[in-house]
């Protein structure tokens, strides 16, 4: 099991990684899903060991990264997002350097590179150099030292990225076969299963490949569920869609009984000419699509479509980082107006004691470190009663 | 450790780099023995060496510049730093075998005294190998001086000229001592010159303006109240300084048939320390 806790990570005043805590399970592939510059390699990073963490802490089988980091990191297989190979190596070679940098007993270092070799569908290329190898090979190759040293935990960096359809396929049977291995892979005994912890910004990607997503955006975990319950969580209505060869006052009006149940948009711009476009929005529950069908025939309404609109893992995604940029808006500007706030106090103060004023005086005025915010809060009463 | 070791070994020679050292240092010892010991017909191989040192902080920063900045270059210091090993063993690793690929043309060149043995009139082949061995020794720290320099960039030619800037200035150490004005307020404006790159290094490593203004002001007031007190403690004092610790210099005394401790462990600890200077280096990356 890894507990992540309270993890920050600041550059400068920044915060990449702002207070994520999370835990993952045994058996399961994670999908980290946030937009470029969320954040998700710097935890990443944090968890694997090779940057540390400002604040918090990540616990691997109840091991800290940062007080026990030696056996911590036993524990990882981590494939970064540029895969971390030497070109002047053969991937056989490569691989061995591995399982030694690993400290994977001298008698079981081939068995595992065979394994290794073969999980990845490496076995023709195995005495290549991996300069001479293609993107796609070089994934494999970092994706396969991942594998050596039976990881408990396997961190994949956005294992797709720059592959072509076919290799982006592959990848993925590859990554669902290390929770799920078919036949062909020979398993150690008492072998647990790893948590596969991946990291994407492509939709389709997780929702394919992962039992759970983590969504991540300006440093902060903004929610952590199955698809399944995130589609759920996220489909509050039921949205019907209706694209009918009539006018959009006629269908207004054939559609009228619905409208004390549904919210009706309207939309025809992209519609060919006669056609026109409406989207219902009912309650959840409401199972209507016969009901509308049958109003629309019995109308006389040639209807091109009708269809039950369930949003996507998409269109949650963006939604939900679309508020979250908002509130990320609103908390920096509520930084830059606390930053003006003080400076303000502190310019106040600098000129009342430039003008020579009582001692007394300066010291309602000048806030002085580690004040609580109570008697910050009454200055900033005590100057709304002044203005 | 040992796989680090074997794997930077190995790859010095999958490209060229590793023959190319081994080859250009054989050909200078090659040339000052051919020119010292056979055609000048000198039994001492050890003053053959003292020649060649000065050619060191051009040749050792070529073999060091890439070892830790190629690895952050094209991150393959990820790999090394979330496995299980600890940073001290990546940098001892990564040291040990440069100090292999040096070791190698300079246990070939422990030939040579072997051949003055065998064919001269004359030989001292204790003094040979204690020179060899000294000048060993200086490779050696220069080879952790210019790791370290390879673990404060990404780019390997900043690396080696770094190296090459910091190993001429202390290869020119006995040199640059005479230069400086023998002046007690010149001396004393060479120190606040010091304490004021002391503060931005300070700086540089805390990233704490008022810590290390604190840090230099202190260092100021200290350098005037000791001018104030005792001016001719100033007197050519910084010359003096340079003077004391003349670590290319002391190779001579090897050849001169004195076999220096200290200048031993002055090597010894030069090496440590810059090897102790990588790790922090690497380690404050990680926390930066």
């Amino acid at each position: 099991m890894i507990e992540v806790k309270n993890l920050v990570k600041r550059y400068g005043l920044i915060p990449a990684v702002d207070n994520i805590s999370f835990t993952l399970h045994p058996g399961k592939i994670y999908g980290f899903l946030g937009p470029n510059g969320a954040g998700k390699s710097t935890t990443m990073n944090i968890m694997t060991g090779y940057i540390a963490p400002t604040g918090g802490d990540v616990l691997i089988n109840e091991c800290s990264i940062l007080e026990d980091p030696e056996e911590a990191k036993s524990y990882i297989g981590y494939l970064p997002e540029i895969p971390p190979v030497y070109p002047d190596m053969t991937v056989e070679e490569y691989l061995k350097f591995v399982t030694e940098l690993k400290g994977v007993k001298r008698d079981e270092r081939k068995k595992q590179v065979d394994m290794a070799i073969n999980r990845t569908r490496l076995t023709d290329y195995r005495r290549r150099l991996i300069r001479n190898l293609s993107k796609g090979y070089r994934q494999r190759v970092g994706l396969a030292q991942a594998l050596l040293g039976n990881p408990q935990f396997i961190i994949l960096d956005e294992p797709t990225v720059g592959l072509d359809p076919k290799q982006i396929l592959e990848i993925r049977r590859l990554i669902r076969e290390l929770v799920i291995p078919d036949d062909s892979v020979e398993k150690s005994e008492g072998e647990e299963k790893p948590i596969v912890l991946l990291s994407s910004h492509i939709m389709q990607e997780v929702s394919a490949v992962c039992d759970e997503i983590l969504i991540i955006a300006h440093g902060r975990l903004i929610v952590m569920d199955t698809p399944e319950n995130l589609v759920a969580r996220y489909h509050t209505k039921d949205v019907y869609e209706i694209e009918a060869r009539t006018t959009e006052e006629n269908l207004n009006e054939v559609l009228a009984p619905f409208k004390e149940m549904a919210e009706f948009e309207f939309d025809s711009n992209d519609m060919p000419e006669g056609v026109s476009k409406v989207r219902l929005s009912f309650a959840k529950g409401a199972d209507v699509a016969e009901v509308l069908f049958k109003t629309l025939a019995k109308a006389g309404v040639p209807v091109r479509q009708l269809r039950a609109v369930v949003p996507t893992l998409e269109e949650i995604f963006l939604q939900l980082v679309a508020k979250s940029d908002e509130e990320y808006a609103a908390r920096e500007e509520e930084r830059m107006k606390e930053e003006a706030r003080k400076n303000g106090i502190v310019a106040e103060a600098e000129t009342e004691e430039a003008a020579d004023d009582t001692a007394e005086e300066s010291e309602e005025a000048t806030p002085e470190e580690g004040e609580t915010e109570e008697s910050s809060d009454e200055e900033e009463k005590e100057g709304g009663d002044e203005t | 450790m040992i796989a680090i070791l074997k794997r930077e070994f190995k790859s010095y020679f999958n490209d060229m780099l590793g023959y190319f050292m081994v080859a250009v240092f054989l050909l200078f010892f090659g040339l000052v023995f051919s020119f010292n010991n056979i055609q000048a017909g000198s039994p001492f191989y050890a003053y053959s060496l003292a020649g060649i040192i000065s050619y060191l902080p051009v040749l050792i920063p070529i073999l060091t510049m890439r070892s830790f900045s190629e690895e952050r270059r094209s991150k393959t210091d990820q790999l090394l730093l979330t496995s299980p090993i600890s940073v001290w063993k990546i940098a001892l690793g990564k040291y040990l075998a440069m100090v292999l690929v040096f070791a190698i043309p300079v246990l070939i060149s422990c030939a040579y005294p072997i051949i003055i043995y065998m064919t001269g009139d004359y030989a001292y082949p204790l003094t040979d190998y204690a020179t060899i061995l000294a000048f060993f020794l200086i490779g050696a720290s220069y080879i952790a001086i210019g790791m370290f320099f390879s673990s404060v960039t990404e780019s390997q030619i900043i690396a080696a000229l770094l190296a090459f800037g910091f190993l001429f200035l202390m290869s020119m150490l006995t040199e640059l001592s005479e230069k400086i004005p023998l002046d007690e307020w010149k001396n004393a404006v060479i120190f606040v010159g010091m304490a004021v790159v002391f503060f931005l290094i300070f700086f540089k490593m805390t990233q704490n303006f008022y810590a290390s203004f604190v840090v230099f002001a202190c260092l100021c007031i200290l350098i005037m109240v000791l001018y104030k007190v005792n001016p001719d403690m100033f007197y050519g004092s910084v010359g003096q300084i340079l003077h004391s610790i003349p670590y290319v210099g002391t190779l001579v005394y090897f050849a001169y048939n004195i076999f220096d401790i200290p200048s031993i462990v002055l090597y010894l600890s030069v090496s440590v320390f810059f090897v102790f200077l990588t790790i922090q280096s690497i380690q404050k990356r990680r926390y930066s």
